[in-house]
């Protein structure tokens, strides 16, 4: 394939599931500087592994292997904002709301592991992108789901 | 409905809400074209860079010691000094050739926690081949600087080793310098990397066990 037609494959494959990039820049880092290097570290490090890609897996799930691999590694510039609390009484507090502060809360692999379970991706598959023990997966899933249970006062309805 | 599907039916729910509000698909080819003819700015890459300097310059003076020798050959005495300057040069240059090559800035399709380690055993590598090199090539310095002069105006290295004055500057050189240099390097690579390196520590450790 000639270098032309694989950088436009590439454009097309990262513009239809760019959403990925943004929404793992979105839950881990805050100020803008550092969205804009991550971003563009991101899409400098998928382009150069794009060459190795031999589409054993889809795309999109080589490309979040590739955004949280760099979002873990990438040194930060400037400290990271405080975690803004929402009041969790207030009736009118939408449940995505309510999500978004409780993973913004979490530490950066339980993050990756609820982040990676609520895009639908099964504990096989997140042992092979991260690494773990599918045990490993299993137990922390089990404990970051109880404090969102927790948080959303989820009770038993017997 | 138990809990447990109570819970992922909710969550499905919110996760779905938040995609469509927080992180909307943004179109913008022109800024992914911009983005891929850059270079690449993670820390790994930085650490590359730099050593290629470092190991620019290691030619550089490698060289110039060569050519300096070159007009020395009639001096015994400076030809043998200079040569202890050249060889440690070498040494250290090989060394961080070594080091250079061995590194990978590219993530690849390495699963994190595998990338992640050899994202940290790569930072430390560089910054230990620095730090040998620094010392592999400082100490002939030192004893090329407190040398030479004494050297090009006629005495033989031995003469200059028996001179009590010389040892007790060189000793205290050695002693002093080289410690004070370790310990200076040690703290500007902390200060640069450290909290890199230790956040890389925590996160492989929280993917490794269940605490």
């Amino acid at each position: 394939m000639k270098e032309n037609e694989k950088e436009r494959e590439f454009i097309n494959q990262v513009e239809m599931h760019q959403g990925i990039i943004h929404k793992i820049i979105g839950l881990y880092i805050d100020n803008d500087e550092d969205k804009r290097d991550v971003r563009q570290e991101i899409l400098c490090q998928a382009w150069k592994g794009y060459a190795h890609f031999k589409g054993q897996s889809k795309f999109s799930t080589w490309l979040y292997k590739v955004t949280l691999n760099t979002v873990l590694n990438h040194q930060k510039k400037k400290p990271q904002a405080e975690v803004q609390t929402i009041d969790e009484s207030d009736q009118s507090t939408e449940k995505h709301e309510l999500l978004y502060s409780i993973i913004k809360e979490l530490n950066e692999v339980d993050k990756m592991l609820i982040t990676l379970h609520l895009d639908g991706y099964g504990n096989i598959e997140i042992a092979k992108i991260t690494g773990m023990t599918s045990n490993h997966i299993n137990v922390k899933l089990y404990r970051i789901k109880k404090v969102i249970a927790e948080r959303f006062k989820i009770e038993d309805a017997q | 409905m138990n809990k447990e599907e109570q819970l992922d039916n909710v969550l499905a729910e919110a996760w779905k809400q938040l995609e469509d509000k927080k992180f909307k698909n943004q179109k913008d080819k022109l800024q992914i074209m911009e983005a891929i003819k850059l270079d690449s700015t993670s820390t790994i890459n930085k650490l590359k860079k730099g050593l290629k300097i470092k190991i620019g310059w290691a030619v550089a003076i490698t060289m110039g010691l060569i050519i300096f020798l070159l007009f020395q050959m009639d001096n015994a005495e400076m030809v043998k000094l200079i040569s202890i300057g050249i060889i440690s040069y070498i040494l250290g240059t090989i060394a961080m050739l070594f080091s250079y090559r061995k590194i990978n800035p590219a993530i690849g399709d390495k699963d994190i926690l595998t990338s992640m380690k050899d994202n940290y055993k790569q930072i430390r590598g560089v910054l230990a081949a620095e730090q040998t090199w620094a010392l592999i090539t400082f100490i002939p310095a030192v004893i090329l600087g407190i040398l030479i002069a004494r050297v090009m105006r006629g005495e033989s290295i031995i003469e200059c080793f028996t001179d009590p004055r010389v040892l007790k500057i060189m000793v205290i050189s050695l002693f002093v310098l080289v410690p004070l240099m370790y310990f200076v390097s040690n703290k500007m690579n902390e200060k640069a990397f450290g909290s890199n390196l230790k956040k890389l520590e925590e996160d492989i450790t929280k993917m490794e066990t269940l605490s």
